[in-house]
């Protein structure tokens, strides 16, 4: 047995991203992160960092759709020394479109990504903590895992899926010591995706206007330390500014 | 002179005494009102920092004089932690309108006035926090609580609307929603064939709510559910 604990995130995208603030976090606190996520050399980047930071990371490039993909990065992770002691599904696809010009193809594969995925990544992680009979679950929502707007169609009915997945989750593994939570991120995140993919977006909402990294870390971090005798299933976040 | 200050109201011996405790040991200055002098002031000598203000948070004028009295003994609040509860639980028919009336005195109205008397001085630049502890009744009715539950679910829209119009200004507002029958001597006496682990504990609490109280403003939480691991809900 050994102290090292381990943290799985799934969804990992650019370093200045939630997956890779969220690994960064991690491995500051000391945990072994395993940073899944689909593109290599992204993965790669957040490694490299965590590594040069002093703390432990390794990559696994998965395709969280795949059911051999996620079985396959739980394996890894769990030859390696330590606990399995968090899990956080951050997949996800805030792809826009409208009902009536939208493919097939489309509204599957934003639910693969946005659902299913959570599914896979949920089931193992419940299955390889209950034995131990301990370990935290976080799956990333958004303001679209609560309410459909006409560009959200596929968007929001995967998110609320998988919200509705968590809450099954909680209800069913919390008596059984293991902590599943869902997160609201109410509004647009303060990383590359929104900074350098949509500058003008990120400099209309301001200062402060977007829900910062650091701040969703914490948050993070916060569910994952809370004292058994009250968990929080569900949290909301979003910037001061937010007319929400 | 420069510690923050933290108003407590609704100080019995399980949330309110947690969370005085907890933010007390934070390196807050606390205020704790409620009715019962007696209690607050044990607690007293228990807490540091700790003062104790005997007051009915359904009186709008005493707030008012009680929250300028916080102001000159120890300092501005810049935290409000609305504990204050008032519960009364009936079948329908049995309800009388006086009882409704008493919970909402205690659960809605006395919101708005801590609410009014302590958010005009963190606008002045400060900033700051108030923070409402609910349960499971602000979600949703039930048999028995339809002299209780209106009035939670009051509060947590009182709440809301707090937070909606404040939030912009600087000011975070939150409502936790405690889900669990939480571990104080008359729940221990009233559930006494219950495990340990049936309840919420106030300790556990009060640490969610000083999390929440002390979030960056570029993520600030409105709604906090709270249950103990092995809640059945």
């Amino acid at each position: 047995m050994s102290d090292q604990r381990k943290a799985i995130v799934v969804g990992v995208g650019p370093e200045a991203g939630l997956g890779g603030a969220l690994c960064k976090r991690l491995a500051r606190e000391g945990c072994h992160v395993f940073v899944a996520g689909r593109t290599p050399d992204k993965v790669e980047a957040v490694v490299r960092t965590i590594r040069s930071e002093g703390g432990r990371a390794t990559g696994a490039p998965t395709d969280t759709t795949k059911e051999k993909d996620v079985t396959a990065l739980f394996d890894h992770a769990e030859k390696e020394e330590g606990v399995l002691d968090l899990v956080v599904y951050n997949a996800g696809n805030a792809a826009m479109g409208q009902l009536h010009d939208m493919d097939a193809t489309f509204f599957e594969q934003v639910w693969r990504v946005g659902c299913f995925g959570g599914f896979l990544v949920g089931r193992e992680a419940v299955r390889r903590m209950l034995p131990r009979g301990r370990g935290t679950v976080i799956f990333t929502g958004a303001t679209a895992s609560l309410r459909g707007k006409p560009n959200t169609t596929a968007f929001a009915a995967a998110k609320a899926g998988l919200r509705s997945l968590a809450q099954s989750m909680a209800r069913a593994y919390g008596p059984q010591g293991i902590h599943v939570a869902h997160v609201v991120v109410d509004g647009g995140i303060a990383g590359d995706k929104i900074v350098k993919g949509l500058p003008q977006f990120a400099q209309a909402m301001g200062e402060d206007g977007l829900v910062s990294l650091a701040g969703l870390a914490d948050a993070y971090w916060y569910l994952h330390q809370q004292p058994r005798a009250a968990w929080t299933q569900e949290l909301d976040l979003r910037t001061f500014k937010e007319p929400f | 002179m420069s510690a923050k200050v933290c108003v407590v109201a609704g100080v019995g011996p399980g949330t309110g005494a947690a969370l005085s405790r907890r933010f007390a040991a934070g390196g807050y200055r606390v205020a704790m009102l409620a009715r019962d002098a007696g209690r607050l002031a044990a607690l007293e000598r228990e807490i540091d920092g700790s003062r104790g203000y005997a007051v009915d948070v359904t009186d709008a004028a005493r707030v008012k004089e009680v929250v300028r009295e916080i102001g000159s003994d120890i300092g501005t609040p810049a935290v409000l932690v609305h504990n204050a509860v008032s519960g009364h639980f009936a079948e329908f028919l049995d309800v009388a309108p006086e009882d409704l009336e008493r919970t909402f005195r205690t659960n809605v109205l006395s919101l708005l006035h801590l609410g009014q008397a302590v958010v005009p001085s963190m606008l002045d630049g400060r900033g700051g926090a108030i923070v409402v502890t609910g349960n499971t009744s602000a979600w949703r009715g039930a048999a028995n609580f339809a002299a209780f539950a209106p009035s939670k679910a009051a509060q947590r829209i009182l709440a809301q609307s707090m937070a909606r119009s404040l939030g912009p200004k600087g000011i975070h507002v939150a409502y936790v929603v405690i889900d669990a029958v939480i571990d104080v001597p008359w729940t221990r006496q009233a559930f006494a064939s219950r495990p340990d682990d049936f309840f919420a504990r106030p300790d556990a609490i009060a640490e969610t709510v000083f999390h929440v109280v002390h979030q960056d403003r570029s993520a600030w939480t409105f709604e906090v559910d709270l249950r103990p691991f092995g809640e059945k809900w």
